[in-house]
């Protein structure tokens, strides 16, 4: 028993020397790290020091050729004993590659020995589409595949009765740069899809259905900018794309703005009071379109005066609001009858997204005025009707659309949206022109990945004739959108 | 002998247990209101969140969006700038703080590392650089976890 109190000693002595055997092997690894600091430091001196030899060499070949004294011979023989040669032994080796390094905007990179950045990018989309009312064609007929609010059957134009059409024509590709330079900063952006129209009837065209499904590509944004300003073909600057909802539809609400063309603009950002305001100015293609007695659409090539176009932006942290003035000459000509007219339209857009909570928010567009025609609801009325002895009257148009979106989670997001427009046509036009449409959008998206939506979408559409005939469409449209 | 034996028992409890000096001070009572830089770091989530969501508008053109991000990204630097602001703030109130030593070290130890990762967060805003903004929110709320962690009494 006596040995116990021996042994319990022992055991003691032998848990406090724990901490003593712990610390020698800190002070050991402590040694060690230290070694190999030392090490790394002495290689990271060594690696400065030839790098900046090799440096000092690049300087001294590049300014080679600016230097009086150096002959070219010299020059030839400095680059023969830096430059390698390829394997054959008579040309000289290409240039040591360089990394290709990150660009100064998200996904792009640098065009080597430039200040170039360049990005491309775009989806692929299918939308697989229930419609109550075909208009022929199948997915060649884009009247099928997006809501034209033209197109929505009534009257003696009823098309077939429902069809189911899957397509991948909204699929997108773009490609941009983007360049500093002491004028500011040299943007330019080139965007296609493959939603051009393609040639009608049953003939087994490109397009068509029956075997290859083949689609044109169709320019949708070529333009550049340089500082402040921009030319080239983009939106039109009496649009405030940032209002149009999030939708499965290509076509959107009836009554939006919905322009793209050729234009040149001027923007300008100051604060008034703190505020940050935006004005842009352009000049813009002109196109007019107009009505005949008869119910007929001309567009008559004879515009002289460019669209002018003036809109200013708040961009608040809460959202955007614009609004916006639209001047047109609406002309029309014929030599043949040596007829002339013309008549100055103009039209003004409110526009706005507002968050309301989280990332929820309010959308919104109302748009009037006798030169709005071609500018909103994809032409469904024209700029003017020309009477019978030839003379411009210009229409009265209004419309717009109110949308909320909201977010059940941060992948999970619902858009409602209405959409209107109505045009006021003069006695003896003739009674068979749309009066007046309306759509509905409804639709739950998920976007498990930022690259990726799924979503489902109904959509109703409304038209109503002058003689007050009217026809309706449903449509119900599965999507998935895969970026890159 | 049983002396012995609780002599053995303490020596050795008192070199395996962790030091009584990391029980939750009662010092940073919840006050049931949030912290300046809870409302900061909150609003640079969001502004993260609002970010991502342009990458679902199809309509605007790629500079658009761009210039949108941008815009985004001044935010976030501002915001990150008034964060460091107020962890220099909630530094200074240390001496207030009744912790001991190492309480103290552990503190500024992470008080210091908050400040370091919202300088790299603006300096990442500011320079446009977006892809690497998430992960430092990430780091940032790791940081955030474990000072409240050691620190914030909750529960009460």
């Amino acid at each position: 028993m006596k040995a116990l109190p021996k042994m319990l000693s022992l055991l003691l002595l032998g848990v406090l020397a724990v901490p003593a055997t712990a610390d020698d092997d800190l002070r050991a690894l402590v040694k060690e790290l230290s070694a190999q600091v030392k090490q790394l430091s002495s290689r990271v001196h060594e690696l400065e020091h030839k790098l900046a030899q090799e440096q000092e060499t690049r300087r001294q070949a590049a300014t080679a050729p600016a230097n009086p004294d150096q002959t070219a011979a010299t020059a030839a023989k400095q680059a023969s004993t830096t430059a390698p040669t390829s394997a054959m032994g008579t040309e000289p080796a290409r240039k040591e590659a360089k990394p290709v390094t990150v660009g100064d905007v998200k996904g792009s990179y640098k065009i080597p020995g430039t200040d170039t950045s360049l990005a491309i990018g775009g989806y692929a989309k299918l939308d697989a589409i229930y419609n109550s009312a075909s208009a022929r064609g199948g997915s060649n007929n884009i009247n099928n595949l997006m809501l034209i609010p033209s197109a929505i059957p009534v009257g003696s134009n009823l098309g077939e009765h429902s069809e189911t059409v899957f397509n991948a024509r909204e699929s997108r590709i773009w490609l941009k740069s983007f360049t500093p330079t002491i004028l500011g900063d040299l943007n330019t952006y080139l965007e296609m899809d493959f939603m051009s129209f393609q040639p009608p009837g049953d003939a087994p065209v490109p397009g068509d259905e029956r075997v290859t499904n083949g689609y044109s590509p169709r320019l949708r944004h070529a333009y550049g900018s340089l500082g402040n300003l921009l030319g080239g073909q983009t939106w039109t600057t009496f649009l405030n794309v940032a209002a149009l909802p999030e939708l499965n539809d290509f076509g959107g609400p009836i009554g939006q703005i919905f322009v793209r063309q050729a234009l040149i603009r001027w923007t300008q950002p100051f604060s008034l009071a703190g505020a940050p305001l935006e004005f842009q100015t352009a000049l813009e293609n002109p196109e007019t379109t107009l009505t005949l007695p008869n119910g007929d659409r001309i567009t008559p090539d004879d515009d002289r005066a460019p669209d002018v176009v003036a809109r200013l932006n708040y961009n608040p942290v809460w959202g955007s609001l614009s609004v916006a003035g639209l001047a047109r000459q609406i002309r029309y000509s014929d030599n043949n009858h040596h007829q002339a007219s013309e008549a100055w339209g103009g039209a003004v857009s409110l526009a706005g997204k507002v968050r309301t909570y989280g990332l929820d928010n309010f959308r919104f567009m109302l748009n009037y005025g006798n030169g709005l025609g071609r500018y909103t609801s994809y032409n469904l009325f024209n700029d003017a009707v020309l009477n019978s002895s030839g003379h411009i009257d210009l229409l009265d148009v209004y419309g717009g659309f109110l949308a909320y979106q909201h977010f059940w989670s941060p992948t999970w997001r619902s858009t409602v949206a209405y959409g209107f427009a109505h045009a006021d046509y003069p006695p003896f036009v003739a009674q068979s022109v749309s009066k007046q449409a309306q759509s509905v959008h409804v639709n739950l998206l998920w976007s498990p990945l930022l690259q990726a939506t799924i979503g489902l979408e109904y959509i109703y559409g409304l038209r109503q004739l002058e003689n007050g005939q009217e026809g309706d469409l449903q449509r119900v449209e599965f999507s998935t959108r895969f970026s890159f | 002998m049983r002396r012995t034996w609780m002599i053995i028992f303490l020596v050795n409890f008192t070199a395996c247990s962790t030091s009584p000096e990391h029980a939750v001070p009662k010092t940073l009572p919840n006050t049931g209101q949030p912290a300046l830089h809870a409302v900061q770091d909150a609003r640079l989530h969001e502004l993260m969140v609002e970010m991502n969501s342009l990458m679902f508008d199809r309509m605007r053109t790629e500079l658009d969006i761009d210039r949108e991000r941008r815009q985004r990204a001044t935010q976030i630097a501002e915001v990150a700038r008034s964060l460091s602001d107020t962890i220099d703030a909630i530094r200074a109130t240390l001496p207030t703080l009744r912790l001991n030593a190492d309480e103290q070290t552990a503190f500024l130890a992470l008080a210091n590392k908050l400040r370091d990762q919202a300088g790299q967060l603006e300096q990442q805003a500011s320079h446009n650089y977006i892809d690497a903004i998430p992960q430092t929110l990430d780091q940032m709320t790791h940081t955030c976890t474990a000072c409240h962690g050691l620190f914030r009494k909750t529960g009460d």
